[in-house]
This record gives C-alpha cells, sequence and structure tokens, in this order.
C-alpha cells in the first residue's frame, strides 16, 4: 500500500477503513461471547454518553467562556450539594453497571454440566489438545509458511491464523477445556466463543463453551510467551454432532495405524522426509529453515559439530534439551522415539551436511534415559 | 545520611559554581530539576525510537525489520524505559524544580542525597540501553517481566533487574527528599490544606513510590534468585507459584499507574485555575479525591489478572474495587471543568495541554471502567485494546500535563519566554496524531488483536497502517517541542516577573527567571486554598 | 538551617527509610503469607495428609462426580494416567481410585506429584486420606506400579458445586533434591 493512500485513510477515510477491517467485537457464536458482547455493547453506550456529556460541558465553556469574548470570571469555588450529586450520580451509575457484569462473571465460571472434557496444553510455541474421554491427542502448529511471513512468499488469506491441526468439537455440545502450560505461561483466546484463559505451567484451570453453529473459529496466543508468541494461532473447527462423531472414529482409527513400530527399520530417504515436516514444525522458528540459526541467539545446524560430528551427542540434546541455552528444550518429552530419529536424520543430512548417516527410532529408544540423568 | 549533608541544604552563601562541577556536584534544587527534566527528555526520546520500531514492523503484516525477539525487546524497553527512565524521573524533576518556589522552602531537605538521586539515573538507563549488545539481547518478556518467562532471559534480564533496582533507589530516595521538604519545609502560613494541588499530589505519589517501588525491587530480586540460586519462588516444579510473581507484581504495578498519574492531575490543578482566571473549584474534594485515590490503588491490582482464573469471588472483588475508583476519578475531572466554567479563558499552550488533557484522560478513564468489568475484560485483556487504554492515560495524561507544567513555569525557569506559535503548533498537532495513532488501537484489540505480536493477521492491516503513520507523525512533532525549547532559551524575549496574568501562587511573586538561591530566608506568608498568595512579606533571595 | 529543623527532618528521614524497608520486606513477607491464604482456602494444599472430617451435622450427603486428571512436566520421563477418568460418589463417603505410574526411560527416576483442584473453592474440602503424593516416588528403569488414592469430600462443599476435577502435576525431583521437601 502506498504511503498515499495510507495517508488518504488516515485524514478522511474512518469509513472506509472500517469496511476493510472489524471495528468490534467478533460475532459471537456462544452465549458467553453474547454476553460479553451485549455488555460491550452496554458499557459503550453508558461511558460514551458520559463523555459525550463531559466534552459538551467543557466545549460549551471554552466557547463562552472566554477572556477574548470579554466573559468575567466568576468566583465561586464549591458548592456542597453539587459536588455530593456527582459523587453519588456515578456511584449509582456504576452500581446499575455491576449488576449485569456480576452475572456474567458468575456464567463464565460455570464449568460444570460438561458433554466433553479437553485438555489444552501450551507449548513454545505450539498447542497441544487431548481429547481425554477418547484417548487421543494432537499437537497444533501453525500453518502459515514460513516464506509467506518473510515475504518471500503470498500471504495466505487467513494468514498467522491457521493451523494443521484444528481443534475440533462439536456443536450444541458443553465442552469444557481443562488448561495447562509446559514452559511458561500461555493465553487460550479465541474471540467468537467468547473465552480467554491463561495456561499456567503446573496450575490446572478451566473454560467452558457451547457453540451454536458450524464453522471455522480462530484465535491467538494472548500472553507474552517468548519469541514466537505470535505465530501460535488457535482454531476452532466446529462440526455437527455427527460430523464430529465422523472425525473422531477416523482420528482413532489414524492414531491406532500411525502408531510406530518401534522395531521397524527406516531407510534414510524416509527418514528425511519425515524429519522435514518435524523440523518445519518444531525447530524452524530458531535454527531457521535454512539451518543457519540466528547469530548470537540461535546456533546454525548447517556445518555445526553437533550436526556433522558425534551422532550420540546430537541425539542428548535433542532428547534433553540444552543446558547452555535454555531456549533448547528437551524434545523427548513432546516428540516420539520415530520423529526425532527423523529430525536427526534431517538435520544431518540437509543443506551442507552430507553425513549420510541414518539414525534410528531404536536408538533413540536406547537413548532415552541413558543420559539424561547426567 | 550525613551531617553535612543537612548543613548543605540551606547553603547558598556563595556564587553559582561553574563548568561540569555544577552538574556533577548539584546540590540547588533547579540545577538538579533541569538535569531530571534533560534526562527524562533523552529517555522519552530513546522511548519514542523503540516505539517507532515497533511501529515501523507493524506498519504492514509479515517480518521486515526485525525479527521476534528484536521486537519483543523492543516493546519491553519502550515500556521500562518510558515509566521509570521518561515519566516518573520527570514528575521528580519538575517537583525538584518547582515545590521549593511554591511553598517557600529554600531548596529540597536533603541536597545532597538529591545528587545522588539524580545521579543514580544516567548508569541504570545505561544498562538497559547497554543490555541489547550482550548476548541474547536485552530483557524480553515486557516490561512486566512475568515469571517463568523471565527465568528464561539471558543476561540482559539481569541487567535489567539490577537497573530497576538503581532506579527504584533512585526514586525513593526522591521520594523521602519531596516528603520532608514539604512536610518540614514550608514557610510559615503555607498549611498542608492551603498548599498547591501539585504539593499534594506530588505528597501523595510520594508515599506511593516508597510503598510500592521496595515491593517491585523484591519481586525483582526474586526472579533473580530463581534465575541464578536456584529459588523456586515462582517455579510450580520446586513448589512456587507463577501467579504469586503476578500478585506482587501488579500489588507494585497498580499503585505505579497512580504514580504516574497523580502528579499530571497536581499540575492541571495549578494550569486550569491561572488561564480560567478563577480560583480551583472543590480544592478540598481535590485533596480527599486525590488521597482516596492513593489508597485505593492498593485494593485493585488484581485486575490485571482477571483470565489468570481467579475465583469468582476475587473477581468480583477486584471488579467492584476498581469500578469504585473512578468515583474520585470523576469528581477530579468534574471539579476541573466546574473551574473552568464561568471562568475568563485564554488559551496559551499550558491550558491547551491541559485541556486536551482532561478531554484525553477522559477517555482513557472511560475505556478503564469497561475493561474493569471482568465479564468484558475476558474479551480485551492482552488486546490492542489496552495498549489503546494505557497510552491515552500515560501519553495523554503524564505526557501531555508534563508539557503543560514545562510550558507554564518555562518562563520562571529561564527568563525568556517559548514561541507561543510554536507552542500551539507542538499542541495541535500531538493531539491530532496521538489520536490518529492510539484511537484506532481501541478497533484492533476489539476486533481480536493480541498486544506484543510483531505480526498480524491481514484484517488488522489498516488500522494497524493508521497508527504507524500516526506514530511517526506524533513523534516528529516533539521535534516542534525541542526546537521551540533550544531556541527559546537563548533566543526567547525576555520573560516579565509574572508572564500569565491569572497565575497566583508564590512561584510566581519570586523574580524571572528565578534567583539561584530562592528564599533563603523563608517569607511571611498569608495564603488561600490551592496555595494562591494573598499577602507576602520578607522572603530574601540570593544569585 | 536551624538545628531543630535538620534533626526534625532526619527523623523523618529515618522513619521514611524504615518505611521503604519494612516494604522490601513485605514483599518477601507475601510468599509465605501468600502460602497461609492458599492453604487456609484449599487452593494450593499439597503434600499432607487431611485428616477426616469432622461430623458434620445438619448436612446432607449429595453426589458428586469427581474427574481426574495428570500432567508431567516437560523432562519427566513418566506417563501418569487415572484408570477411571470418571468417578461417581456421594459427599461424605470414602471414595477410592487408583493412578498407574509408567517410568518409559531406563534410569531410576524420582519424582513428586502435586494435586490441584477445580473448582477452586472445592479445594477446601477434598480430604485426602491416602496418596502418593505424600512422598516422593522413587522408580527404577521401565518399573509400573499402580497407586490408590483414598479421599472424602467434606459434606461442606458449597452447593453449587456438584463436580469436582482432581488433577495431579507430576514433577522430577533433581538427583540432588531427593528426600527433600518442597
Amino acid at each position: 500500500m502506498s504511503l498515499g493512500r495510507v495517508l488518504g485513510i488516515t485524514l478522511l477515510a474512518w469509513p472506509a477503513a472500517a469496511r476493510a477491517g472489524e471495528i468490534n467485537l467478533q460475532t459471537p457464536v456462544t452465549a458467553l461471547a453474547r454476553v460479553e458482547y451485549d455488555l460491550h455493547t452496554t458499557l459503550l453506550a453508558i461511558t460514551g454518553a458520559i463523555f459525550l456529556l463531559v466534552l459538551a460541558v467543557m466545549l460549551y465553556a471554552i466557547l463562552r467562556h472566554r477572556k477574548s469574548l470579554g466573559h468575567q470570571a466568576a468566583h465561586f469555588h464549591e458548592n456542597t450539594a453539587v459536588e455530593i450529586i456527582w459523587t453519588l450520580l456515578p456511584l449509582l451509575i456504576l452500581l446499575a453497571m455491576a449488576w449485569p457484569a456480576t452475572r456474567a462473571v458468575l456464567a463464565q465460571k460455570s464449568t460444570r454440566g460438561e458433554d466433553l472434557t479437553i485438555k489444552v496444553t501450551g507449548y513454545q510455541w505450539k498447542w497441544r489438545y487431548d481429547y481425554v474421554d477418547d484417548n487421543i491427542g494432537f499437537m497444533s502448529h501453525l500453518a502459515t509458511p514460513r516464506e509467506a511471513i518473510s515475504g518471500t512468499a503470498a500471504k495466505p488469506a487467513n494468514y498467522l491464523l491457521e493451523v494443521d491441526e484444528p481443534l475440533v468439537v462439536p456443536t450444541g455440545r458443553k465442552v469444557r477445556l481443562l488448561l495447562t502450560a509446559n514452559d511458561v505461561i500461555h493465553s487460550w483466546w479465541v474471540p467468537q466463543l467468547g473465552v480467554k484463559q491463561d495456561a499456567i505451567p503446573g496450575f490446572l484451570r478451566d473454560a467452558w463453551f457451547t457453540i451454536d453453529k458450524p464453522g471455522l473459529y480462530r484465535g491467538q496466543c494472548s500472553e507474552l510467551c517468548g519469541k514466537d508468541h505470535g505465530f501460535m494461532p488457535i482454531v476452532v473447527d466446529a462440526r455437527s454432532p455427527a460430523d464430529y462423531a465422523l472425525w473422531l472414529a477416523a482420528r482413532k482409527k489414524a492414531a491406532a495405524a500411525a502408531a510406530d513400530d518401534p522395531a521397524r527399520v527406516w531407510t534414510l530417504a524416509e527418514l528425511k522426509s519425515r524429519g522435514e515436516r518435524v523440523y518445519s514444525q518444531n525447530c524452524v522458528a530458531c535454527h531457521q529453515a535454512t539451518g543457519k540459526g540466528i547469530p548470537g541467539a540461535f546456533p546454525a545446524l548447517d556445518g555445526s559439530p553437533v550436526a556433522t560430528g558425534d551422532k550420540a551427542a546430537h541425539i542428548a540434546i535433542v532428547l534433553n534439551g540444552s543446558k547452555r541455552n535454555t531456549a533448547m528444550p528437551a524434545w523427548g518429552k513432546q516428540l516420539s522415539d520415530t520423529d526425532i530419529a527423523a529430525v536427526i536424520t534431517y538435520e544431518r543430512n540437509a543443506w551442507g551436511n552430507h553425513t549420510g548417516q541414518v539414525v534410528q527410532p531404536a536408538e533413540i529408544k536406547a537413548a532415552r534415559g541413558a543420559g539424561q540423568g547426567a | 545520611m550525613a551531617m553535612t549533608d543537612i548543613a548543605q541544604a540551606g547553603h547558598g552563601h556563595h556564587g553559582k559554581p561553574q563548568g561540569l562541577a555544577r552538574w556533577l556536584f548539584a546540590t540547588n534544587h533547579k540545577d538538579i530539576g533541569s538535569l531530571y527534566l534533560w534526562f527524562s527528555f533523552c529517555m522519552f526520546l530513546s522511548g519514542g525510537v523503540l516505539a517507532l520500531c515497533i511501529r515501523a514492523e507493524l506498519f504492514r503484516p509479515g517480518l521486515q525489520f526485525f525479527q521476534p525477539e528484536l521486537f519483543n525487546q523492543f516493546t519491553t524497553l519502550h515500556g521500562l524505559i518510558m515509566v521509570f527512565g521518561a515519566i516518573m524521573p520527570a514528575f521528580t524533576g519538575m517537583a525538584n524544580w518547582m515545590l521549593p518556589l511554591m511553598i517557600g522552602a529554600p531548596d529540597m531537605a536533603f541536597a545532597r542525597m538529591n545528587n545522588w538521586s539524580f545521579w543514580l539515573l544516567p548508569p541504570a538507563a545505561a544498562l538497559l540501553m547497554l543490555s541489547f549488545i550482550v548476548p541474547g539481547g536485552a530483557a524480553a518478556a515486557g516490561w512486566t517481566l512475568y515469571a517463568p518467562l523471565s527465568t528464561q532471559m539471558g543476561m540482559g534480564m539481569d541487567m535489567t533487574i539490577f537497573a530497576i533496582h538503581i532506579m527504584g533507589l533512585s526514586s525513593i530516595m526522591g521520594s523521602i527528599n519531596i516528603i520532608v521538604t514539604i512536610l518540614n519545609l514550608r514557610a510559615p502560613g503555607m498549611s498542608l490544606m492551603k498548599m498547591p494541588m501539585f504539593a499534594w499530589a506530588s505528597l501523595i505519589t510520594a508515599f506511593l513510590i516508597i510503598a510500592v517501588m521496595p515491593v517491585l525491587a523484591g519481586v525483582v530480586t526474586m526472579v533473580l534468585t530463581d534465575r541464578h540460586f536456584g529459588t523456586h519462588f515462582f517455579n510450580a516444579a520446586g513448589g512456587g507459584d507463577p501467579i504469586l510473581y503476578q500478585h506482587i507484581f501488579w500489588f507494585f504495578g497498580h499503585p505505579e499507574v497512580y504514580i504516574m498519574a497523580l502528579p499530571a492531575f497536581g499540575i492541571v490543578s495549578q494550569v486550569i485555575p491561572a488561564f480560567a482566571r478563577k480560583p480551583l473549584f472543590g480544592y478540598a474534594s481535590m485533596v480527599y479525591a486525590t488521597s482516596s485515590i492513593g489508597v485505593l490503588s492498593f485494593m485493585v491490582w488484581a485486575h490485571h489478572m482477571f483470565v489468570t482464573g481467579m475465583p469468582a469471588a476475587a473477581q468480583l472483588f477486584f471488579m467492584y474495587a476498581t469500578m469504585l475508583i473512578a468515583v474520585p476519578t470523576g469528581v477530579k475531572v468534574f471539579n476541573w471543568i466546574a473551574t473552568m466554567w464561568e471562568g475568563s479563558m485564554s488559551f496559551e499552550t499550558p491550558m491547551l495541554f491541559a485541556v486536551g488533557f482532561i478531554l484525553l484522560f477522559t477517555i482513557g478513564g472511560l475505556s478503564g471502567v469497561t475493561l474493569s468489568v471482568a465479564a468484558v475484560d475476558v474479551q480485551l485483556h492482552g488486546s490492542y485494546y489496552v495498549v489503546a487504554h494505557f497510552h491515552y492515560v500515560l501519553v495523554a495524561g503524564a505526557l501531555f500535563s508534563l508539557f503543560a507544567a514545562i510550558y507554564y513555569w518555562f518562563p520562571k525557569m529561564t527568563g525568556r519566554l517559548y514561541s507561543e506559535r510554536l507552542g500551539k503548533l507542538h499542541f495541535w498537532w500531538s493531539l491530532l496524531w496521538f489520536n490518529v495513532t492510539f484511537f484506532p488501537m481501541h478497533f484492533l484489540g476489539l476486533a481480536g488483536m493480541p498486544r506484543r505480536i510483531p505480526d498480524y493477521a491481514l484484517q488488522f492491516t489498516e488500522f494497524n497502517q493508521i497508527a504507524s503513520v500516526g506514530a511517526f507523525m506524533f513523534g516528529l512533532g516533539q521535534l516542534i517541542f525541542l526546537f521551540n525549547m533550544l531556541r527559546s532559551l537563548r533566543h526567547g524575549a525576555p520573560a516579565p516577573q509574572l508572564p500569565w496574568d491569572g497565575a497566583n501562587t508564590l512561584e510566581w511573586r519570586i523574580p524571572t527567571p528565578a534567583p539561584y538561591h530562592s528564599f533563603v530566608e523563608a517569607p511571611q506568608l498569608e495564603v488561600k486554598e490551592n496555595g494562591v498568595v494573598v499577602r507576602l512579606s520578607g522572603g530574601r533571595h540570593e544569585e | 538551617m536551624a538545628a531543630p529543623l535538620a534533626s526534625a527532618n532526619l527523623a523523618l528521614l529515618r522513619r521514611l527509610t524504615l518505611a521503604a524497608l519494612l516494604m522490601f520486606a513485605f514483599a518477601w513477607g507475601l510468599i509465605p503469607l501468600y502460602r497461609v491464604i492458599c492453604e487456609a482456602t484449599g487452593l494450593n494444599r499439597v503434600v499432607s495428609a487431611d485428616g477426616l472430617p469432622k461430623e458434620q451435622a445438619g448436612l446432607s450427603a449429595r453426589p458428586v462426580s469427581l474427574v481426574l486428571d495428570a500432567t508431567t512436566e516437560a523432562g519427566l520421563p513418566w506417563q501418569v494416567r487415572p484408570l477411571t477418568r470418571l468417578v461417581a460418589g456421594r459427599t461424605g463417603d470414602f471414595i477410592q481410585l487408583e493412578y498407574e505410574i509408567t517410568n518409559n526411560s531406563n534410569r531410576r527416576v524420582v519424582g513428586q506429584a502435586i494435586p490441584r483442584y477445580l473448582p477452586a473453592e472445592a479445594a477446601a474440602h477434598v480430604r485426602k486420606l491416602e496418596c502418593f503424593c505424600f512422598s516422593q516416588q522413587a522408580f527404577s528403569p521401565g518399573e509400573t506400579r499402580r497407586f490408590p488414592v483414598v479421599l472424602v469430600i467434606d459434606k461442606a462443599l458449597p452447593a453449587g458445586v456438584d463436580s469436582v476435577t482432581l488433577g495431579y502435576t507430576v514433577y522430577e525431583v533433581p538427583s540432588g533434591q531427593e528426600g527433600r521437601g518442597s
């Protein structure tokens, strides 16, 4: 957008901008969000009226009680009656506002009678969803390609608000979220659902929603959680109960099928292609797609001693994290043996690294524990 | 504190020291006040440059100039520098300069401690700035430094914590000086319930600082020991609690908001009567309102934590308490308007900034009422709505009042008149672009844009571009101010003793520019409410 | 400056400095205070066994459901899971449930579980009589064990609460700190 056009919008086209983006809370799709929406509208009306009143009185004084118009200053400097009135009146207005506000708070806190419980865990920088009643769970990562963010590729319509695995829920059912976090505080926010709840490491919190109609509802992490705080969106895919049941059945079947046979021996090509995907989901934020890292903050993998040298050391740092640089977490906790084997194989055979070495899932299984006490 | 320091306080029997020594070893309240004001202006420009970096990155979606980690460092340092480097020292500087003149004191009570309070600040600022170039960069956990994120950072975080310790110490020493000066050094006749509102505001602010800056120092020390000495205050794995950090931080943090707002109330309460040529309406209720805001500010901290998942009862308590604070704040606004009502107003630059302050602060206050409603805060917490809200309170509140104060007292401080034409241009320019920058942020927040993100979804583009343009223009406008000040210092027309015919407090009864050693002998005063001088006798000054 | 004024200033200076120091101490005092408040309200009740509730005359037993969950913290190679996700019981009655813990690594690991409750106001009413969270648990490589948990939800449970969530957060105890209370 040219500077000229921006200036144009800036100076005279609030309506034009309003057309392009939203200027109010997003359209609610749950009862909670509707309550919040209406409450905000009420508050806006009351505070707006107060502001206009204050402005009108002030403007009148500014226009009429000026020295340049020859207005003589009065000398009053107190009036007990008036002062009591303008202390009590706001108090009454606030009391009137407190009533619906209290009811809304109590409604938000009423997490009872759920049909379905989903555990939400915040990670730096992705979400994990566990359907605790059905024994399935998955990570949900940002799906927007890094190239779109850096500007070398076009930005998709749902730029930064798209994930590889959305949270699928049934409509018309009360969904209860149990929230916690793995590392730092995150906050799970989907505006259209009217839910925002911090996910706190070591603690359990809950929230709930019942979605009216099927659709994709998007949100973002809203508590600063480090480098990629802006890149861990939330997508809720609400489906009719019948569609949800279908999805759940398919998902369970896929989960059973995808359970990797730990004894299977993989080829270099298989591991490399799987590793590339694991890398792009988990490692690319710091080590970059080029494997060059960010000098001073995140080390390069391309040509690094770890990724080209001793295999055991490489496995150990991926499994257990780095003691020197706390930004490198212990992936052993988050990823399966197969995924770790794949990503290490990928790192040892990507960019300028050509070790030709293959790391098998069995090696990871053996390494788990062995290196951890160190 | 050595006895010699006390002896210094009432000095003034030798001439003005010269050269660098005058500033390095400054004990004169006017010199120290000037140091504070220049320092805070430099910090304001540094923090402003960081803000412009943020707005440049946010001009369009995608990452253009800065990587996310650096962006987070910018938002963090922008906040810390503006709060602890710009606003707080500026008010301390203003109090240093004007309080002794307004209450008829010879100087601040502890002149040498005053020197230390100031000279602690530049090293602290240097620590903050230098943290950008250490490995890992500056602190990137937001100015709130929430644990456990703040336990993850590199040594930039340690430097920040150390800088906060130093700046905290500085502001505590400055506050002790302000309290002792106001309580013990008022000239005969200047009683507490007659003294200027600016003195009252400074006094209450100083008490707030003494009450909460040590708490901040404590909580960042806990982060430091969690980081390096194996404690687990905020680490759940060791039996700690990350929410505890937030409770302690906001126990400091909410009074801190009023530390940045009360002196602004004081300044506006001096400027409005002077240009309305009418006494301040409801002086006593202003004093009570200011005090009750001070007390209430200790009971509302957890409204910053509505989405941490506290029990409903706690949410409701903090919601009610927060709504309650709107009452004394409203009283103040009504009192200012009643002061303007039936006045004989003229609109020189200080008055413009004061009126602009009332207008914008009211918007910030009302959006604060909206945020106080916990159920609505669920949608707005951590969004750009909050960014809009606190910039309306802090830029329009603290910054505009500081501009009002500087324009108002500039003739008395320097003996010269500033350019009224440039002053008015500065006001209208700032008012316009301030609103262009921050008003759209309300929309962004409502529409769902989280704060502290370096990149955003496409539907937020237009308002971000408007805000970025506004920010750069607003920033540019501050150069008008700098130019006006620098030029007027050298070439401004000589100021008369009383440049504002409606100004009637004590500082306007001494020669212009203010003599280097004013009131070496206390005057005998008869004053009316808000420090209006009815009769003055005695009071000797020396150059 | 007159001597009485100077000493008055000094006296005030001392008092204000003391106030600042007290506030610094107060910040540290908030930690035990917070802990006391959390324990009193049950928000953060941790490892000790609770006694049986006193006979609560006049309060009648009512149905209550108990939702179970567990979270293992980063780095702990354990699988912790409740054998049943949902337990139906009555207030005032003994409720028995079971957790299974497996050490997935091939080294000895010591862990500590901390119970968390939802909703917060229920926490004070859950009285654990037996729990693996009362002490640190050591697991040899690959070991799996089951732990019974026995608790009573007392009859004073607030009327609005008919379902309580009990979630354990389990941490690894670093090898140097085994045996120390948390």
